[in-house]
């Protein structure tokens, strides 16, 4: 069941196009990477879900339903332009917000009040945001895009501009919220954080869709046939002259007495083929596949399309 | 419409809680206070001089002289009567002295366009008592030289002083005619008020959207409420801030000047020279006046309340509000607009300039309008949406014989056509101009916007 869809959502503006039907989707308490270079358009759709836009071609679905109005109160927002009154009361700020979002005025703030405490900010409730430090207003975003609880969120670059310690902060606090049962659109550049927060990723560039699909999956998809080999051996072995029937090594390192090795495995065969044949030659002490990092994909996918896209 | 009234009361309450909300509350009300009370007490203190031409028909008041008080002049004129008058009127003299001939009684009548200040007319009683010219007593009354102490004694005491006003169109009348001075003045009262009030609010809309804007917390905001709600909301919650504190300067003003009026009531008074006279004069004053004078038939009020009920205030009243209130989200709107599409101040100014220019030249042309309401550019003036609000309340006071009624219905109907228009024009600038940054904006970049089709 998905939460969130987009379906073959366009959008033009005067002399670009935003979004050539891009699709997407979001499964119930799954967390979705939505990852692009700059000016691909993810900020964009990120509008669109949140009806601050309207798109030329195409529907989203919440819930089922078509998105309308209603649905505001059920997004939590963190943009990546994000910014406070800074003359506004922290307290009365998150209030505000949360009440912009429908939540009654008393209810605001008794779960203002909860937030603070869990952040130790509640000291600075009625200071106004100029006097708190960056990592402060941090805090206070991220609480006003959680304080009307909704099961659906989206974190535009939520780590940008947040120190180390609130990085994790937030990290731990958005893992938590799917825990819960939320289901997150997360967007980044920040490749590392991708893999360890998200379910599921969709890769956009030059405003179309390049691929989608479960984080190990895709990773998989992905997969070069490389494999580790930790190991012993009494003497050196000539990885390059051993079995160029079955591989080829691609790096090699020792550390004391224990060696390592990868090795690219020819398409055609099994990994059981060359823990055989490495039985016969060395000390095993542990064998397993390397997949490329979403570092590598995001390059290389964005690349090929570059090249791709200058020939047509 | 629930989170436009959330969106209003932030407004409201933020702005209120101001400092220089306070300020400008307490500063505006004595400084119009003091524009008010200055005047009047420079007035009191300074060059109060009263040229009084004299024709004196009898030639016994031939030596006037001023006495003590050295800020009257008598100037004795060979002019006509009507001619003296029309001076009076051009303003060079303050009051004229006619003595006529007569064989009954002695006296005299002053006229004036201006009411005259307190002290002037028993000042010129006086010296006709002190000045009356023995030999003219003797040689052309024949009044006998023994009994002339006696005579003049007596006589003295008859002296009768009337007052009459000329008034614009030479008619005269006992009691000052204000209808178009006090037209003028409510005309560009009523005017001023609504050029501040435009002015001043219209700033902290887009100041407002500004800090929005830089703040980068727009976004957010967007995310909640629809952008139109947004800049409705707070074009009203400023307009609830104007409407505080005009409410607590009216109160402040009028206090003020009251307190003042019972602190210093003679700065305010406006000297009610027939009374003054009248307790100075014989009981047969009132003979003497119709002997002296055809004069007209009047009733008795106040001229001054007379003049004000020339105008219909139930209109002005009304039509106030409505051009207040339009007028003000016509301006608010596109003041709110520029706010969105620049980065920072410094770029308000070239977007700023043509919303400036309409309200400005209506002020520059007030006097114009005050002058002439009926003519051509005072009735083009007044149904263009961005001048009507102004020039239109400058001319309402003037009466149906200036603005015919169907002026100003189309004025309404096409404030009303401006107001929608400008709404929906800068809603769609504000819509695209509050999530654009670092790009410089030009018209034909805002024309765009406003041509974006959204839904």
């Amino acid at each position: 069941m998905n939460i969130l869809e987009t379906r073959h959502i366009s959008k033009h503006f005067a002399d670009t196009t935003a979004l050539d039907d891009v699709s997407v989707a979001v499964g119930e308490g799954r967390i979705l990477g939505l990852l692009g270079p700059n000016g691909a358009g993810k900020t964009t759709l990120i509008r669109i879900i949140n009806q601050i836009t309207a798109p030329d071609a195409g529907e989203v679905l919440f819930g089922g339903e078509r998105l309308s109005p209603k649905h505001i109160a059920s997004i939590g927002y963190l943009p990546e332009e994000r910014g406070l009154y800074r003359k506004m009361k922290v307290g009365e700020q998150v209030v505000y917000l949360a009440r912009l979002k429908g939540v009654s005025r008393a209810e605001a703030v008794r779960r203002s009040k909860y937030w603070f405490e869990k952040f130790e900010i509640s000291s600075w409730w009625n200071r106004t945001v100029e006097e708190l430090s960056k990592g402060m207003q941090q805090k206070v975003q991220f609480i006003a895009t959680v304080i009307h609880e909704p099961p659906f969120f989206i974190f535009d670059e939520p780590f940008s501009g947040f120190d180390p310690i609130n990085a994790n902060l937030l990290k731990t606090e958005i893992l938590r919220l799917r825990e819960k049962g939320a289901s997150i659109i997360f967007s980044t550049h920040n490749m590392a954080s991708v893999e360890e927060v998200c379910d599921d990723i969709v890769l956009i560039n030059r405003s179309r869709k390049l691929m989608e699909g479960p984080i190990g999956e895709v990773k998989r998809r992905f997969r070069r046939h490389v494999y580790e080999v930790e190991y012993t051996a009494e003497e050196r072995v000539d990885w390059a002259q051993w079995r160029p029937d079955l591989c080829e090594p691609e790096q090699e390192e020792a550390e004391g007495e224990t060696r390592r090795v990868a090795l690219r495995l020819h398409p055609e065969v099994s990994s059981n083929e060359l823990i055989a044949a490495l039985l016969e030659k060395v000390q095993l002490l542990a064998f397993r596949e390397i997949l490329p990092s979403m570092n590598d994909i995001f390059i290389s996918q964005v690349q090929r399309m570059q090249k791709g896209g200058d020939n047509a | 419409m629930r989170k436009i009234a959330v969106v209003i009361a932030r407004e409201y309450r933020q702005a209120v809680r101001k400092k220089s909300f306070l300020i400008l509350t307490i500063l505006g009300p004595l400084l119009v206070a003091a524009l008010v009370v200055t005047p009047a007490f420079l007035s009191m203190k300074t060059d109060r001089s009263v040229r009084i031409a004299v024709v004196d028909e009898t030639n016994l008041f031939s030596r006037l002289n001023s006495g003590n008080d050295k800020d009257i002049h008598f100037i004795y004129a060979d002019e006509s009567l009507p001619d003296l008058k029309q001076q009076l009127l051009d303003g060079k003299y303050d009051a004229l002295l006619y003595v006529p001939y007569n064989s009954t009684m002695t006296g005299g009548m002053v006229y004036t366009a201006k009411p005259l200040e307190s002290g002037v007319m028993s000042n010129i009683l006086a010296s006709m008592k002190e000045n009356l010219s023995a030999e003219i007593l003797v040689d052309e009354f024949g009044i006998d030289p023994d009994s002339l102490q006696t005579y003049i004694a007596r006589q003295t005491d008859g002296i009768l002083l009337g007052q009459m006003f000329v008034n614009e169109d030479l008619s005269e009348t006992r009691q000052a005619s204000y209808t178009k001075d006090v037209q003028q003045a409510i005309g560009l009262i009523v005017g001023l008020v609504i050029y501040f009030f435009i002015f001043m609010y219209c700033s902290m809309v887009l100041r407002s959207v500004l800090e929005e804007k830089t703040n980068r917390v727009v976004e957010l905001i967007v995310s909640s409420v629809r952008p139109l709600q947004l800049m409705v909301g707070k074009i009203i919650g400023i307009a609830l801030i104007g409407m505080t504190q005009l409410a607590i300067w009216i109160v402040l003003v009028t206090s003020i000047l009251g307190g003042f009026k019972l602190a210093f009531p003679e700065v305010f008074s406006v000297s009610d020279t027939r009374v003054e006279v009248r307790q100075q004069a014989p009981a047969n004053y009132d003979q003497f006046l119709l002997n002296l004078q055809q004069t007209q038939e009047e009733s008795p009020e106040n001229e001054f309340v007379k003049s004000l009920q020339t105008i219909d205030f139930t209109q002005l009243i009304l039509l106030f509000a409505f051009f207040f209130v339009t007028g003000y989200f016509l301006y608010a709107s596109l003041y709110a607009a520029v706010g969105a599409a620049v980065d920072n101040d410094a770029d308000t100014q070239q977007f700023l300039l043509p919303l400036t220019v309409p309200l400005l030249l209506v002020i520059v042309l007030s006097t114009f309008i005050t002058a002439h309401p009926d003519s051509p550019l005072a009735f083009w003036l007044s149904v263009i949406p961005f001048t009507s609000p102004i020039a239109m309340l400058i001319r309402i006071p003037f009466g149906v014989a200036a603005v015919q009624p169907w002026e100003i219905l189309l004025s309404c109907v096409l404030m009303l056509l401006g107001c929608f228009a400008s709404v929906w024009v800068a809603a769609k600038i504000y819509r695209t101009g509050i999530l654009m940054y670092g790009k410089k904006i030009s018209y034909k970049e805002l024309w765009k916007w406003v041509r974006y089709r959204e839904r």
